[in-house]
């Protein structure tokens, strides 16, 4: 089944690629521009880099639930689910903190991002969003530890492109019958020579989902949330921009689905992010300085757990923790020659982390303060600077090469049940990157790539302590960096028919932080008594040690094509393999092989009506780790397969309604993403409308 | 260790190398021959195609700059003489004006010929041809760029 699904995709993917030869350019518009390679705004065919943008109107179209959601059937993009409240990608078989998440260009991961799976993605509004850039696999020099890759998430600033109306302002509405979900956003917008501005607010809402097949309604996955944003841009002159923003996201009582059962609550209650950044640009256009950034942050993110455990149904933990991160990045782009361009500056983040656990006897409603996820008060800095040359030696060969070199800085200790605890620690380490693209023609690149990278430590390693079921995880702040060499070759080619682009990547990392046995206090087993005795119900000691060393190769293939003025389709395959070359056998959390095809009719007229065939697959995933064996998420048979068809179909009124359907899952398969915890819904209509005012 | 400098060596080498000079060539800027205008300054010619506080001709109507399309040599010839700027300088300024949503850059045309016809049909624009091409059967004219 699975060999003939792969097989199809790839018969089916030839033949989009084959017309490769009809010719035409890019042209230069909003949706083949992209920030996020290098941290300027250029052309997608021009970058060395695998790619993907997702535009406002791809969102529109796929009328996603969430934004984790809207990255599912993205070409090298795997959407874990832990819950129906998260979702964390995996790109380049790296999952959880090995993702950098930005918004707008700011850093939204924070130091104690968790080993594996996180939710974090989906603390940011998908009404909110502009467009979605992902630059998968390395980003070594313009961003600090980012080995899976970057998914900067570009919010909304001010009228949308095709907007008359000005100012201006929309309302939206969706509805999803699986989860009887709800979604209500409303936004103000308007333009000036003097300034752009855009205010909205969301509010959305799940029932328990309806898994496909035999699954039926799924408990612990119904939650709400609002959100709101805003955006100034003041244009002091024709150069010179400052913008402020904010924006604020409040989930409520989101379970986690896949502790049902072995819990008897287990909530995140509250999920709270918010991003303030202020920014000037100035555009002076001379040749020792084409442009430059100032960029001040601010990112505060709150969460609280409620949790009751079965073998202590009587007490209730309350968690707490919360980061504060300011930030600083000043940045420069110069063209000191024709064939060059320099992009250099320096960045820092200092975040301090706030942890604390009450347990509450619910019986008595007698209470305890006890030692909470991470050292309470611990500090988190990191520095860096940049250099980055883009150059042209010759006409059909450009060149982008750079350096970054991060110090990062960790304080804070505690004198708790864990003993006395010293998280003090420095270190520093250089990241660098050599792209080369070859024009093959101006419609074909052919790139090679090099780059070399590391993740250093963050709070969550060197400070976390979590009762698990297989033991006690306690603090290692001895922990070190994880480094990465990667290199990857890859096509592009961009014709006014055909455009696509193929890649292969190869990643060796070493020092690998790995869950293992551990001591504390010279004892393998956490001693509740202090006799020196591992009594029963006493539980192992894990710690996080650098043991690991691991490869990773895969494929990424991605094409769209128009045989007809009313005629396209896209599709993508993605295949990851990865190998713990320490105890020989397959890494953790690899996706199975996965893609989407996707047909869609469009005609050009005042109704501007379309509708979209996808079919969207997986094949089964039986490479199992000995740790994802002994993960209630996926076991040692692994996952099923899944193929999956969806149909969605809109039109648009005078360019003041728009409507969107979708018949989604067909055949109402049951299915879940590898390693979830949560089945996706089965059949489902989904709908939405958005009127401009 | 070694990887470090690995990559050090291999990005200096390519710092350091000396790039190939852009091949620059004359080029004549053309407007309708229904305008009155026979000459400009590069300045005015360069504010009029990054679009900087001049949008309109002497007598008031609407001017509307028409590009050719990045990388060919008559653009990085405009872009090097009448611009003093690279074509990548250029691509760069007006990738970041839309992606900040200020400005849209003018319509890109992919040869010389497409060019005379924007410029022959439209009364108020502006472009560029390249040195060697001729203006016979347009309703063009070139303009002196001081």
């Amino acid at each position: 089944m699975n060999r003939q699904i792969h097989r199809s995709a790839v018969v089916l993917f030839l033949a989009l690629i084959l017309p490769v030869l009809c010719y035409g350019q890019q042209d230069m518009t909003l949706s083949n521009i992209i920030y996020s390679v290098n941290r300027t705004p250029e052309l997608t065919f021009e970058t060395a880099r695998s790619i993907k943008v997702i535009t406002s109107e791809d969102i529109w179209r796929k009328n996603a639930r969430t934004l984790p959601e809207v990255l599912m059937e993205e070409a090298g993009i795997f959407v874990q689910q832990t819950s129906y409240g998260s979702g964390s990608p995996i790109i380049r078989g790296l999952i959880g903190k090995e993702i950098l998440i930005f918004m707008d260009g700011v850093k939204v991961n924070t130091a104690t991002y968790r080993y594996g799976p996180i939710q974090y993605l989906n603390t940011i509004d998908l009404n909110m969003v502009e467009r979605i850039e992902i630059v998968k696999g390395v980003e070594s020099v313009l961003a600090s530890f980012a080995l899976g890759g970057v998914i900067n998430i570009i919010t909304k600033k001010g009228p949308p492109e095709n907007q008359e109306k000005n100012p201006g302002g929309e309302v939206f509405s969706r509805y999803s019958s699986a989860d009887k979900g709800i979604t209500e956003h409303a936004e103000l917008y308007g333009v000036s020579k003097k300034y752009r501005y855009f205010l909205g607010a969301s509010y959305r809402k799940c029932d328990d989902v309806k898994g496909g097949g035999d699954i039926g309604t799924q408990a612990w996955t119904g939650y709400d949330e609002y959100a709101g944003n805003l955006n100034l841009d003041y244009f002091i002159n024709e150069e010179k921009t400052l913008s402020l923003s904010y924006y604020r996201l409040e989930e409520n009582d989101v379970p986690r689905t896949d502790k049902f059962g072995s819990d008897l609550l287990h909530n995140y209650e509250p999920q709270r992010i918010q991003l303030g950044t202020l920014t000037y640009q100035d555009q002076l256009q001379k040749s020792w300085m084409e442009y430059y950034q100032v960029r001040l942050s601010w990112n505060k993110q709150e969460e609280g757990l409620d949790r009751i455990t079965s073998d202590k149904p009587d007490v209730k933990r309350f968690y707490s923790d919360d980061q504060t991160a300011l930030g600083l990045n000043i940045e420069m782009v110069s063209f000191p020659h024709a064939r060059h361009r320099f992009i250099y500056g320096f960045d820092m983040f200092t975040e301090s982390i706030n942890s604390s656990r009450e347990d509450v006897t619910m019986s008595t409603g007698a209470s305890k303060m006890k030692r909470g996820t991470w050292t309470d008060g611990a500090t988190y800095k990191v520095m860096a600077v940049y250099f980055q040359d883009r150059f042209s030696p010759m006409t059909w060969l450009s060149v982008s090469g750079g350096l970054r070199y991060v110090y990062y800085q960790i304080g804070g200790s505690e004198s708790s049940s864990l003993g006395e605890l010293d998280l003090d620690g420095s270190g520093g380490d250089l990241t660098g990157s050599l792209n080369t693209v070859f024009h093959v023609s101006k419609k074909l690149n052919f790139i090679v790539n090099a780059a070399r990278s590391f993740r250093s430590p963050n709070i969550d390693d060197v400070s976390v302590y979590d009762e698990r079921s297989d033991g006690v995880e306690v603090p290692n702040p001895d922990i070190e960096s994880v480094s990465m060499f990667t290199y990857e070759t890859g096509l592009k080619y961009e014709t006014g028919l055909v455009s696509g682009s193929a890649f292969y990547y190869h990643n060796s990392l070493d020092n690998l932080m790995e869950r293992s046995a551990g001591t504390l206090r010279g004892l393998a087993f956490f001693d509740n008594n202090d006799n020196g005795i591992q009594d029963e119900g006493e539980p192992d000691i894990l710690q996080r040690q650098n043991i690991g060393e691991a490869m990773i190769q895969g494929i990424e293939l991605d094409v769209k094509c128009q045989p007809h003025r009313c005629l396209t389709l896209f599709g993508n395959y993605t295949w990851t393999k990865g190998e713990d070359k320490l105890l020989d056998e397959p890494l953790s959390r690899i996706p199975p092989a996965f893609g989407a095809l996707s047909a869609r009719w469009m005609k050009p007229s005042n109704l501007q009506p379309w509708m979209q065939l996808t079919w969207h697959f997986a094949g089964a995933q039986t490479r199992v780790s000995t740790r994802d064996a002994g993960d209630n998420r996926i076991g040692p048979d692994g996952t099923d397969g899944f193929s999956v068809i969806t149909l969605r179909g809109g039109l648009s009124i005078a360019r003041r309604l728009r409507v969107v359907l979708g018949l989604e899952n067909l055949t109402d398969e049951a299915y879940k993403y590898h390693a979830s915890g949560v089945y996706r819904p089965g059949f489902q209509v989904t709908g939405a409308v958005e009127i401009r005012l | 260790m070694n990887t470090q400098k690995t990559l050090l060596v291999f990005f200096l080498l390519f710092i350091f190398c000396l790039p190939l000079m852009a091949q620059s060539g004359a080029v004549k800027v053309i407007v309708n021959q229904g305008n009155s205008v026979s000459s400009l300054t590069k300045k005015e010619v360069s504010d009029i195609f990054m679009k900087k506080n001049k949008d309109t001709w002497q007598n008031g109507s609407g001017i509307i700059p028409v590009d050719q399309v990045f990388k060919s040599k008559t653009h990085e010839a405009f872009c090097d003489i009448i611009l003093n700027k690279s074509g990548d300088a250029v691509n760069s300024y007006w990738c970041t004006r839309i992606y900040s949503g200020r400005d849209t850059p003018p319509v890109r045309l992919s040869s010389d010929k497409e060019v005379l016809e924007y410029v022959a049909g439209n009364a108020g624009a502006i472009g560029y041809i390249s040195g060697s091409a001729g203006t016979e059967g347009f309703n063009v004219k070139v303009i002196q760029v001081q």
